[in-house]
């Protein structure tokens, strides 16, 4: 199986004899850069030459080992593969949502993405890209952005691109929005069929009207804080907007500092360039806040 | 003696209230209190910082996976106690999936359990969460309720087991940490003599002027006033205010015969352990 996202493709190996030479092959080809393999092995309890370690990972410059206790251990390599192990206790959905959301940013940061947790959503031809603590409100926001027309470029992830003329792209991620129940049904999307995205987990994978296929032009960011609230949308100045993308930076902590040096700068870059907003949700129902953002930030 | 205190409540017990009293004995007399930035917060629970440690969303995660992760991650916490010692949890003291205390006592100074009569809390519940009263009493009386629950909906609070009122209750009088026990009732009706317990426990020396002048900064009717004025962030949407009353005995007239019979069948032993009468 393959999945094209971000701008490269994965492809899952599964565990046969077979697939094993694949790991192989594509992790000593220099050539295949744009293929990431997916494969079942052994994975070490501790990586040898580790030099961070924080919560559930351990890290050196090269690669990196995440251990979810009781469930699967994640190997990832040299931004080309990662080798799961799974306990008698997981499945084929425990070991997604973990090569989702803990092996791709570490994938992403091996392989010199830009990446931030966040949600981007094209509206009218170019890409507002919603952050915030997880629980803020992103893929709800986007979700009704969608149901107005939007068209989802990625949810979770957001793979941004800085070319020379200081052109900001976001990368299409995969066509699909986590979402939980409540906000589905608040916003009246269907999800009568719809597969949860983990057994006991909660969350569903819903089907995203309309999927950017190529890279969008990036016009804005916005920042969701559910906590307190006037309902404004608010520029955030140029220290706070640098400060806000720079957080969004996944697993930055297990990077090695060069790479570390880089990221700050490179985002720091973009958020100087592009306006960075604050919503104050407070009580500011998802279709009212998708609204205001688009009004403040002329989408 | 390291790592933080707990205080300890079910909700609506008072906690809030004990965290204003405790930062206002912490700062120096001229601070002044903001309810918006008040000390001892939800840290232990909050989903972002878990994230930021973990390395994984935990929106992926069962909320059995979350409980057995929430000790390490207190202790990463608890290696940065910062300018108040103090945390608030609703949390019930019990063992996770693994056989290890959530609240890792490892990483635990003490626990200040913080409790009120049951059917206050239960008239306060009512309208903190919008719902009716015999849907707070079945929630309190409800073993192993879990607060924050994430099947349905993802919050930027973790979940976490409060159990019944009971349960919460008898879990922390039990548990293995250095504990004292605060009743609401008597914070009420002396708030110097028990900010004067609450302060010995955890070895502050304060003078009675300071005490005093804490008390006075942290009246329930202040900060009933600053939420009118700036809001208050922990006021969950759909109740109208966080601080409503501050009262002790108001549920006697708000409930039924039947309801008083449901308050005894499910609590009294813990009531009258903690000198409720029934």
């Amino acid at each position: 199986m393959q999945e094209t996202l971000f701008g490269f493709t994965l492809h899952w190996a599964g565990d046969g004899p077979r697939d094993r030479e694949a790991v192989d092959d594509a992790g000593g080809d220099t050539s295949c850069d744009d293929t990431c393999v997916i494969a079942q092995g052994a994975v070490p309890m501790r990586l040898e030459a580790a030099t961070k370690a924080r919560g559930l990972w351990q890290a050196d410059d090269a690669q990196a080992l995440f251990h979810m206790p009781g469930l699967l251990r994640l190997q990832i390599s040299w931004g080309r593969q990662v080798t799961y192990q799974l306990a008698p206790a997981a499945d084929a959905d425990d070991l997604q949502v973990f090569v989702w959301g803990a092996a791709l940013p570490m994938l992403l940061h091996q392989r010199k993405a830009r990446v931030v947790r966040g949600t981007a959503v094209q509206v009218h031809g170019t890409a507002i890209v919603l952050l915030g603590a997880s629980g803020a409100g992103k893929s709800t926001v986007a979700a009704a952005l969608l149901q107005e027309g939007a068209t989802l470029v990625s949810d979770g992830w957001v793979v941004l691109d800085a070319d020379e003329s200081g052109a900001v792209r976001a990368r299409p991620g995969p066509p699909t929005l986590r979402l939980f129940r409540d906000a589905a049904k608040a916003l009246g999307w269907p999800i009568a069929g719809v597969r949860e995205r983990r057994r006991e987990a909660g969350g569903l994978l819903l089907e995203a009207p309309r999927a950017a296929a190529a890279a969008v032009p990036v016009t804005a960011f916005a920042v969701l804080d559910s906590q307190r609230g006037s309902g404004k949308v608010e520029r955030q100045s140029p220290l706070q907007a640098v400060a806000s993308l720079t957080s969004e930076s996944p697993l930055l902590h297990l990077q090695p500092e060069r790479r570390v040096t880089q990221v700050l700068r490179d985002l720091g870059a973009v958020a100087m360039r592009l306006p960075v907003a604050a919503l104050t949700r407070g009580d500011l129902m998802p279709r009212d806040t998708a609204r205001r953002i688009c009004e403040a930030l002329g989408a | 003696m390291s790592g933080f205190y707990w205080l300890a409540s079910y909700p609506k017990s008072g906690n809030t209230w004990m965290r204003a009293l405790l930062q206002a004995c912490y700062e120096e007399p001229e601070h002044v209190l903001d309810l918006n930035h008040l000390g001892g917060g939800g840290l232990v629970r909050a989903r972002g910082a878990f994230d930021g440690w973990c390395g994984a969303p935990s929106a992926d995660m069962t909320v059995d996976e979350i409980a057995c992760l929430l000790p390490a991650f207190i202790g990463h916490l608890a290696g940065g106690v910062g300018r108040y010692p103090f945390v608030k949890t609703h949390g019930a003291c019990l063992l996770n999936r693994d056989g290890e205390w959530v609240h890792d006592p490892l990483h635990t100074a003490g626990a200040i359990l913080v409790v009120r009569h049951p059917g206050d809390v239960a008239v306060s519940l009512m309208h903190h969460l919008a719902l009716d009263l015999d849907g707070v009493l079945e929630m309190m009386g409800t073993h192993d309720t879990w607060f924050g629950g994430q099947r349905h909906r993802l919050g930027s609070i973790l979940p976490e087991v409060i159990g019944s009122w009971s349960q919460h209750c008898a879990s922390w009088l039990d548990g293995p940490h250095r504990k004292m026990c605060i009743r609401y009732e008597d914070l009420l009706e002396d708030t110097v003599r028990e900010m004067n317990r609450v302060l010995a426990f955890m070895g502050v020396a304060r003078d009675s002027q300071h005490i005093g002048h804490a008390v006075e900064t942290s009246r329930f009717e202040r900060l009933q006033q600053q939420e009118t004025d700036q809001g208050f962030v922990e006021r969950p949407a759909h109740a109208l205010r966080f601080f409503r009353q501050g009262t002790a005995g108001g549920w006697r007239e708000t409930f039924s015969a039947a309801q008083r019979a449901r308050l005894r069948r499910d609590h009294e032993p813990v009531m009258r352990r903690l000198g409720y009468a029934p």
